[in-house]
């Protein structure tokens, strides 16, 4: 049973509907008010500029991927980090590969991923060979995981940033990377691969942060400033839960109702 | 015509015009807009479909190439190419739940998979053997609750010190729930969030751009 039914409105999805609109109007807000609003520092998104610059002192490749999933957050989240991570190979020269495949919706994500690097190279006055971008394998990703593997182990990459979306062959490219002294930088897409990484990498980023990192890796206050967002609604989701679990010891079903409107 | 195509502006308008139809009819009750999503949803469907056509070409030319110049590892690709014709072929003269057609599947691709899936259980074990260092009172923490976890999960400690399940369960279904939910939580509004900032050009990388990074 809900709290409250509004004509038009899908019963059960009237807070949901009044969230998505109050982060959409809250995160315009921050993006037009081009406020300076203090962000707490990533790591991992901090580290990536090393690990390219890792790669660049050791005269040896640098890796990155997007993933094997179709367009989601993940990859449009990878792709953005994909394209600081070419901008700065191309700066400094240090030859990037990104293995892509896994699963048959690489061969729509990949096409898209090649489009950015190239661009990001031509802003560099630079020109991004192909090869660079090869194609592991299509619909099984351990099959692209091997390949992942095996060219790690053959080119002995300085750094490896393994975002986008992966199940379990994550670790599996994590952990051969880390035998090999590679500097990895990971992010996992559900709890168990953050855990299963966490213990496998160098540096982790968890949930949003990933999600974060085009507004991040940009340094442009308007942009920085739509990560407060996703702080407030964090806070928000965390009072929720603590006033639920008071409310619900009281014995009322108040907050089961509300968040079931 | 073309240079409107190729315009950003226009790749915005229709990613806005596609999340439009996606997010209005989930949340409102209007039937002909629910029709309208689902007719989209199948389109982005046989898109989907026709990526296996491209990823059959695709490999084909990569592979007939590398044949072709006797380039490192040209054999596997020979075989890779046969194969993936060899199980197109069979797959439709005698349909996917034939004999001939999971044969494929069960003599190739699943111990292959279960290779690579055992595999990971040793990688697994390096992996922790790492982190699992009581070097703070966090690690500590978790050496203990991985310990009880483990312990609790084999059979064997189960039959022996019957408690040690309840330990397990209380912690999995208390702080391990616990923190996946706020995994869910944090992940979705990124999710909100960086789709304003898609919608609103401000991270363009997304849709092929070479944006503000």
């Amino acid at each position: 049973m809900t709290l409250l039914t509004i004509p038009l409105i899908a019963e059960g999805k009237i807070l949901g509907l009044i969230i998505v609109v109050a982060v959409f109007l809250i995160t315009i807000y921050y993006l037009t008010s081009k406020k300076e609003i203090p962000i707490r520092r990533v790591a991992g998104l901090d580290a990536i500029e090393e690990a390219v610059g890792r790669s660049t002192e050791m005269g040896k490749p640098h890796f990155a991927t997007i993933g094997v999933a179709t367009f989601n957050h993940w990859t449009l989240a990878a792709i953005a980090m994909l394209e600081f991570q070419a901008r700065i190979c191309a700066r400094t020269e240090t030859r990037l590969i990104v293995p892509c495949g896994g699963s048959t919706s690489a061969f729509i994500t990949r096409p898209v991923a090649l489009d950015v690097v190239k661009n990001a190279y031509i802003a560099e006055g630079k020109e991004f060979d192909e090869i660079d971008m090869p194609f592991l394998a299509g619909g099984k990703g351990w099959a692209f995981g091997a390949g992942a593997v095996a060219m790690i182990q053959k080119l002995k990459p300085g750094g490896l940033v393994l975002t986008g979306q992966y199940g379990s062959v994550a670790l599996h490219i994590a952990e051969q990377a880390s035998q090999q002294g590679v500097m990895t930088i990971a992010s996992g897409s559900y709890m168990g691969n953050v855990a299963a990484l966490a213990c496998a990498s160098d540096y982790t980023m968890i949930g949003e942060e990933v999600l974060a990192a085009g507004a991040y890796l940009t340094r442009e206050p308007a942009k920085l400033a739509s990560i407060r967002t996703q702080d407030l609604l964090k806070f928000t989701a965390i009072a929720t839960t603590l006033i639920g679990i008071l409310i619900t010891l009281a014995g009322s079903d108040f907050i089961i109702q509300l968040l079931g409107t | 015509m073309s240079n409107l195509f190729e315009k950003r502006e226009f790749t915005i308008l229709l990613v806005a015009a596609s999340f439009a139809l996606v997010f209005v009819p989930y949340f409102l009750d209007i039937p002909p807009l629910m029709e309208l999503s689902t007719k989209m949803a199948m389109i982005v469907s046989i898109i989907n479909a026709f990526a296996i056509l491209l990823a059959l070409y695709s490999q084909t030319k990569r592979s007939i190439l590398r044949v072709g110049q006797r380039l490192h590892g040209w054999p596997y690709h020979l075989w890779t190419v046969c194969l993936l014709y060899l199980v197109a072929i069979v797959g439709l003269l005698f349909g996917q739940t034939s004999t001939t057609f999971l044969f494929f599947q069960y003599a190739f691709l699943m111990p292959a998979g279960a290779v690579q899936y055992s595999i990971l259980t040793f990688y697994m074990a390096s992996a922790g053997m790492k982190a699992f260092r009581a070097r703070s009172p966090q690690a500590t923490l978790l050496i203990i609750a991985g310990i009880l976890v483990m312990l609790g999960q084999a059979p064997f400690t189960g039959a022996f010190f019957p408690p040690i399940e309840g330990i397990r369960n209380y912690l999995a279904e208390n702080f391990a729930k616990a923190a996946a939910k706020m995994f869910s939580i944090s992940m979705v509004v990124g999710a909100i969030v960086l789709c304003v900032r898609i919608l609103t050009g401000n991270e363009d990388q997304a849709i092929g751009y070479t944006g503000g990074v």
